[in-house]
């Protein structure tokens, strides 16, 4: 029971893990690909992590550990995916051609001129 | 086939694959990404042998050590470099280095190599021999010894301790070896320290920090001809290459935050490292995520609010006290035990934190002297100035901001 | 079965060797240098793994076994594990010096080509 719950959560990170790959490859643009990227470290390593603790038990050395590690995941991660894109935004990374909001090199120059 | 050499080939391809990257990719930064995908990979392999001390340090280095180093000297070049193309931008000269030279004669001379190397490796032991008698001592001495469960701490710094005081003490020529490459051409009269002070703070009113002369002249031209101002290269208003140490902006406000909740976390991860001395782990490890914690800082709340700890002269000092404290716990031994490096410490129950006796002692003071060298060795190379070379047309010199030496 | 590891480290040389000979910027020479320590690495700890071992490690062994019946038992080996380690350390100790080198020679020549750092050529 307690394997079976351990490795169907080791599957849905499996599948995000692969999704968010495919999404890596696929998507036309630095911004939709960090997207994806970020989906794939977070949403792919934390139903792991869960699954090991599901399946080893609640126990000090990996029930802390991968508490530690999830949590550190769930902060750092994102935030790191904040900053290159905001990077990638200010100097003027170009978006996919059919973007639908304002281009990061548009804004640059709105600022200038004004 | 068992699952174990399923993992193992995975994991060896993974190390593999990696390094095809690292040879093939032009950029210079995807190629330290590159590096440090190697770096993951064998962490991996190292796991899957049954190595988690070795794992340890090399995540600490693959993920944090090296790829900051490559970072920080590559970001050094990027202004000094002149640029081939000016309009696209492109920097040929930091590209991998294309047409390739002697390509022909290098693959036979690899291909010859790769060779002798697996011929000869058929005559290595192979992984049915039995362990030899120096591991088996030291696996079934380390309880007796020591009193701790960790048999490669026990050969790490107990048994083989002469071995890891040479390498401490050569990360220690290292550090001092790049502080030496990378400090700035020192006043040649004056009060040593004084008139330094004093050019110091005229700079600071003469000529405030800001870009390089020509990238201003260059977006000035720009303006006047017409053309939209681009988008700035950076973020910060300093170009990449320049001292940054004292100007290196501070992040956004998710960025600090995360930084702010995750720090404590990442501080007694590497205490803990280092404290357990009776699990996987160890001073290096510990030093190197120290290091770690204090470059986030760094970057996402910039120089002014890491200053009151990464000075220089204050992390040398500490970086010679824990070399000393190498020194002092080994040859303790001496007098109080009969050799060099031998246990003096009395000994603690097992699985309690002072379990190493000699062990721990040596593993905090590597903590010390590693954390404060590494974190010598990214800020000397991030506070290089330009001002060995001889042609100094650039106005390079209009920093502030102390030296480094 | 583990000729598979050792060839596996033979190949990251010998891309270590190849980026060496073949490539032009000096931080692409740094690391190739790199490349080659790690292949280092992947042999070593290739040669301290006995079939079917575990780590060599005490602490919580698995229930059923004392720590007198593990220090006995199959385990890996950790003195060339403790070489390994000693091994990492020196490799960000050299690159480390060598990277300076490479920033000092590229602020002298702006360039980071070694065709261009021709100074000391016979």
């Amino acid at each position: 029971m307690r394997t079976g719950i351990a490795v169907a959560l080791c599957a849905v990170g499996l599948f995000f893990s692969l999704s968010g790959t495919v999404g890596v490859w696929r998507m036309p643009d630095l911004y939709t690909r960090v997207q994806a990227a970020t989906k794939t470290i977070t949403l792919g390593a934390l139903p792991t992590l869960v699954g090991v603790v599901v399946a080893s038990g609640a126990s000090p050395p990996y029930l802390t550990r991968a508490m530690l590690v999830g949590f550190l995941l769930l902060t750092l991660n994102p935030a790191a995916s904040h900053a290159l894109v905001r990077a990638a935004y200010k100097t003027g990374t170009p978006q996919w051609r059919h973007a639908v909001s304002r281009g990061p090199g548009e804004v640059a120059q709105r600022r200038a001129e004004s | 086939m068992t699952w174990f050499w399923v993992l193992d080939v995975v994991c060896l391809l993974w190390v593999v694959a990696g390094a095809v990257l690292v040879v093939w990719l032009r950029n210079l930064s995807g190629a330290v990404m590159a590096l440090s995908l190697t770096g993951m990979g064998m962490t991996m392999l190292f796991v899957v042998l049954g190595a988690p001390d070795v794992a340890h340090a090399e995540v600490v280095v693959g993920a944090i050590a090296l790829p900051v180093l490559y970072l920080v000297a590559i970001g050094k070049c990027r202004t000094v470099v002149e640029r081939d193309d000016e309009s696209t931008g492109e920097d040929r000269e930091l590209h991998g280095g294309e047409p390739v030279r002697r390509r022909w004669a290098a693959v036979l001379l690899s291909a010859g190599v790769f060779t002798g190397l697996v011929v000869a490796f058929t005559g290595l032991p192979d992984e049915t021999e039995e362990l030899p008698a120096v591991a088996r001592r030291a696996m079934t001495g380390a309880l007796p010894d020591f009193h701790t469960t960790e048999p490669v701490s026990a050969v790490v710094y107990g048994y083989r301790a002469m071995d890891t005081f040479g390498e401490t003490f050569l990360l220690l020529a290292a550090v001092v070896g790049v502080m030496v490459l990378t400090r700035t051409r020192e006043a040649r009269q004056g009060f040593v320290g004084e008139e330094r002070a004093a050019d110091e703070e005229q700079e600071d009113v003469d000529h405030p920090p800001r870009g390089s002369s020509s990238d201003e002249a260059r977006r000035a031209e720009r303006v006047e001809e017409g053309r939209a101002p681009e988008a700035p290269e950076t973020p910060d208003r300093e170009g990449l290459g320049a001292p940054a140490p004292e100007t290196a902006q501070a992040m956004s406000v998710v960025a600090r935050t995360a930084v702010r909740v995750a720090l404590p976390l990442l501080l007694v991860g590497g205490l803990y490292l280092v404290s357990q001395g009776y699990s996987p782990g160890g001073g290096f490890p510990a030093g190197a995520v120290l290091l770690g914690a204090v470059l986030l800082v760094h970057t996402a709340f910039g120089y002014d609010r890491v200053r009151a700890v990464v000075r220089p002269r204050v992390l040398e000092v500490v970086e010679m006290l824990g070399a000393a404290a190498i020194v002092g716990v080994l040859a303790a031994g001496l007098p109080l035990e009969g050799s060099f490096a031998a246990n003096w410490i009395p000994l603690a129950p097992e699985q309690t934190l002072r379990s190493g006796g000699m062990l721990q002692a040596f593993s905090v003071s590597e903590l010390v002297e590693v954390g404060a060298g590494l974190t010598i060795v990214v800020f000397s190379l991030l506070g290089m100035r330009h001002d060995w070379a001889e042609d100094d047309e650039d106005g390079e010199g209009d920093e502030s901001g102390e030296g480094d030496a | 079965m583990i000729l598979v590891n050792y060839a596996a480290a033979a190949l990251v040389f010998c891309l270590g060797v190849y980026t060496v000979l073949t490539r032009r910027n000096l931080v692409k020479i740094v690391m190739g240098l790199s490349l080659m320590e790690s292949a280092g690495y992947v042999l070593l700890i290739s040669m301290a793994y006995r079939k079917g071992s575990t780590a060599p490690v005490l602490l919580h062994p698995p229930s059923g076994t004392t720590e007198q019946e593990l220090a006995h038992g199959n385990v890996a080996d950790p003195v060339l594990q403790n070489i390994a380690l000693t091994a990492v350390v020196i490799g960000v100790a050299v690159t480390a010096v060598l990277l300076a080198g490479v920033v000092r020679v590229a602020q002298h020549y702006r360039s980071l080509d070694s065709d261009d750092v021709r100074e000391l050529r016979g």
